[in-house]
């Protein structure tokens, strides 16, 4: 539970997602020690391990860490879209901090993702229905989060548009015919749309070319400053997490190994993986 | 006066896992005081770790031994060495402010909005900010044609100054200076000085490391002096 005097917007308590039939020897035969996410014993494989962190009210936290070391999992998990094999999370804005959110009903769970979260994936297919107008997009989660007059749904969604620099003449095409960069910044302004206090960002830059990944993180950041949303940022790019974050969580092999001031990450890193890490930058 | 920093047998030594676990030191067993109010000027020859004293107080690097005793308006007395980071995050936005040898900041934001910034966050209008930014601007002469333009395209000097004023443009109770007149001209050093002054009449504590003595006296109180430490010592 979240201790309601601290400004903790989510906190996670030992997240753990093992595939597979999984032994008792599963969390301790993987991990970064041993340099694998596959358990000796079983063959289950560990995406992500006992992670513990918490995100304060109005903060961007970073995780980093290269593919493979479960910084997804541990998203998809927050956001419903997996079920952690072990772990509890709370939500301050959520039964006063004092319910685990994965223990609570399907319908309870939907409130949560449509009310409390909004998120952005690397891939726009995910987040977006590619056949439906990108004004439609924006109002069907306006619509689950119980707002339905289409004058209301349409002002909403232009307005988001623009703060998202679509071009709002553009609201009723699909975005299938949207540039990479535009389709991400769509799914940007379909995330915000039900003003969430809570914003998971998995690799939204990945894969942009420079001038359109930094118009994105340019609008990450001025949706911060303007309305203080709590944000959770995924990236293998350290620069993004430079640029955005004030502490970040370094992950290996599915195990958070370091977390810090986002200063102190990079200049002065702890952990071999995180050294390795800084000095693979270019 | 009673001291709003105290530096207890501070060491830095980096633990380089990635060459095979050599052992890099930083800074070793320094110990020092500083009233409030008052300057202190740190002394030595390059690499002796100047620099690393103050990364530590500013929690860039976390300190190896140790213990950096703040006394903080908000929080009362804090262990900087240990402090848990959100603390160290919110005495970064409202007590501490550092400035670096060199500038690092937001791509893609004009020179008048990185030093109205800081102003901002603590809630000032926008309006008065950037009223406030520009002030600073005219003061340490940088000239009106580079107000909207971005710092990353700025000369050494412009930069040095432009990174000084969105320090002290928020007047914070402990300034951490690394080399601020190091690439400044006769003039625009001045300026600089005037404006410290101004900052430590106002009350705010200075660390300082100074490449030119001159700068220095006209700024501390006293100083601490590194060159009895000899940093080339690396083991194996």
């Amino acid at each position: 539970m979240i201790d309601n005097s601290t400004e903790i917007a989510l906190s996670l308590q030992g997240i753990s997602k093992i595939y597979g039939p999984s032994c008792p020897a599963c969390i301790q035969k993987t991990g970064p020690e041993m340099g694998t996410n596959i358990c000796p014993e079983c063959g289950s494989i560990v995406a992500c391990a006992d992670i513990s962190l918490d995100l304060h009210a109005g903060e961007i936290l970073g995780i980093v860490g290269e593919s493979g070391s479960g910084k997804s999992t541990l998203v998809k998990c927050l956001y419903f879209d997996l079920e952690p094999t072990y772990g509890e999370a709370y939500l301050s804005y959520y039964g006063n901090g004092r319910l685990n959110i994965f223990s609570e009903t399907s319908q309870k769970k939907r409130y949560i993702r449509n009310h409390i979260m909004g998120i952005v994936y690397q891939n726009p297919h995910m987040g977006l229905r590619m056949n439906f107008s990108c004004g439609g997009n924006v109002a069907e989660k306006l619509l689950t989060a119980d707002c339905y007059h289409l004058g209301k749904i349409r002002h909403r969604a232009s307005e988001l548009l623009t703060k998202t620099e679509v071009p709002v003449a553009r609201m009723d095409d699909l975005p299938r015919n949207f540039s990479g960069g535009m389709q991400q910044r769509v799914q940007i302004a379909k995330a915000m749309a039900n003003n969430p206090p809570i914003l998971l960002l998995d690799e939204v830059t990945t894969g942009l070319d420079v001038s359109v990944q930094a118009k994105v993180l340019d609008l990450i950041k001025s949706l911060q400053w303007e309305l203080g949303i709590s944000m959770l940022v995924v990236s293998h790019d350290l620069g993004v997490v430079r640029l955005l974050t004030n502490r970040t969580a370094v992950m290996k092999n599915g195990r958070i190994v370091e977390i810090g001031l986002t200063d102190q990450i990079l200049e002065d890193p702890q952990h071999v993986y995180t050294q390795l890490l800084i000095n693979s930058l270019l | 006066m009673n001291d709003i920093l105290a530096v207890e047998n501070l060491s830095k030594i980096f633990m380089m896992h990635i060459l095979n676990g050599k052992v890099i030191r930083g800074c070793e067993d320094i110990s020092f005081t500083l009233p409030e109010g008052e300057s202190i000027g740190i002394l030595g020859p390059s690499g002796t770790g100047k620099s690393s004293i103050l990364k530590c107080i500013y929690r860039t690097y976390i300190p190896t031994e140790g213990r950096i005793v703040y006394h903080s308006l908000q929080f009362g007395t804090v262990d900087l060495a240990s402090a848990p980071e959100n603390i160290i995050l919110a005495l970064r936005n409202t007590e501490i402010g550092y400035v670096s040898q060199f500038l690092k900041i937001m791509p893609r934001v004009s020179a008048l909005d990185v030093v109205a910034e800081g102003l901002i966050k603590r809630g000032t209008e926008k309006q008065e900010a950037r009223y406030r930014a520009r002030e600073h601007l005219t003061r340490l002469q940088i000239s009106p044609d580079l107000w909207d333009a971005y710092p990353s395209t700025f000369s050494g000097g412009e930069q040095q100054r432009i990174n000084i004023a969105r320090a002290a443009i928020v007047k914070p109770r402990l300034m951490l200076l690394d080399e601020p007149t190091a690439s400044l001209d006769g003039r625009t050093r001045e300026a600089v000085i005037d404006l410290l002054l101004e900052l430590k009449r106002e009350g705010t504590s200075i660390i300082g490391i100074f490449h030119d003595l001159d700068t220095m006296f006209q700024l501390v109180d006293k100083t601490y002096d590194m060159s009895v430490f000899d940093s080339y010592k690396a083991e194996v």
